[in-house]
């Protein structure tokens, strides 16, 4: 095998820390490599990708359940100490 | 005011704040309140209890904003005082939950457990793929974009732990930097992404097919 390759289950690990480029230049190399030779982490790596998306969707349930006393009484706590 | 400010601008927010922009402060809680809300829940007992600390947080920020010194942006000030009220009401209640970054489960990620890859001593490939995963895309009836597929996840990021919870929903759902979390998380780097790592592994193994089936 090629000694400077890295095994998956360490890739596995490093996902996270790949995507949000914390890894250090050396070991960012040695995933890079490996990802161009390695499908299984390829794929991985897809699925990372695709769960931040999915979970990027939910930030459309919270839209937006103030209610709307609730909101009404701070808009008007906010005005009273801040004349415009 | 006609055009409308961009509220998104730190600077352009506070001063707004100052001069008394009531569309400034509506902005506010229209962006933050569900979020606030959601980081409050962690540490106390009650919906109530955590509408009572929003509210607090809120007229902090209404009392406050003529003192603010501009050290951090308004939101981290503002998620900080929100975290400094959710803990302390926490702790009277006997609800404080310590950020630690294990679970009790064991340390690999999860779903990838050592039976999914070569031993140690395999002569050709130490720690390669035994079971490699199959692209979603090439799987029978896998529709990513179905609203079952975004049911999925919305039931395990309310499964995960707590700490776990509140990573990736601020990273993933609200979309806010590393530095932004461990700001007003009071975590390291490491803790967060290992938190973030972890919790993401979770929701991507609910996407996989029932138990028991290849993943």
């Amino acid at each position: 095998m090629i000694e400077t390759d890295l095994p998956c289950n360490v890739f596995v690990e490093l996902v996270t820390d790949y995507l949000d480029d914390a890894l250090p230049v050396d070991q960012r190399a040695l995933v890079d490599e490996h990802l161009a030779i390695c499908s299984g982490c390829a794929t991985v790596l897809d699925q990372w990708r695709t769960v931040i998306a999915l979970t990027g969707r939910l930030a459309e349930d919270e839209v937006d359940h103030v209610d709307p006393d609730v909101r009404r009484g701070l808009v008007d706590a906010f005005r009273r100490l801040h004349p415009a | 005011m006609l055009v409308r400010a961009d509220y998104g601008d730190d600077g352009v927010l506070v001063t707004a704040l100052r001069q008394g922009d009531a569309a400034a402060f509506e902005w506010m809680v229209d962006h933050y309140h569900g979020s606030l809300h959601r980081l409050a829940r962690n540490y106390v007992a009650t919906n109530a209890i955590a509408d009572e600390v929003v509210q607090e947080t809120w007229l902090a920020l209404i009392q406050g904003i003529d003192r603010f010194e501009r050290r951090s942006t308004l939101k981290t000030w503002l998620y900080r005082v929100l975290m400094n009220k959710a803990r302390t009401r926490g702790v009277r209640e006997q609800r404080s939950r310590p950020f630690s970054s294990l679970d009790g489960d064991d340390l690999s990620t999860p779903g990838f457990g050592p039976d999914r890859f070569r031993p140690a001593d395999d002569p050709e490939w130490p720690g390669h793929w035994a079971a490699p995963p199959t692209p979603w895309e090439e799987q029978p009836d896998r529709r990513l974009d179905a609203l079952e597929t975004l049911d999925q996840v919305r039931r395990a990021v309310a499964d995960l732990p707590p700490n776990q919870r509140q990573v990736l929903a601020l990273r993933d759902i609200d979309g806010w930097t590393s530095e932004e979390v461990c700001n007003v998380l009071g975590l390291s780097q490491t803790n967060q992404r290992v938190l973030l790592h972890r919790a993401r592994a979770k929701v991507r193994l609910a996407l996989e097919p029932a138990v028991g089936g290849a993943t």
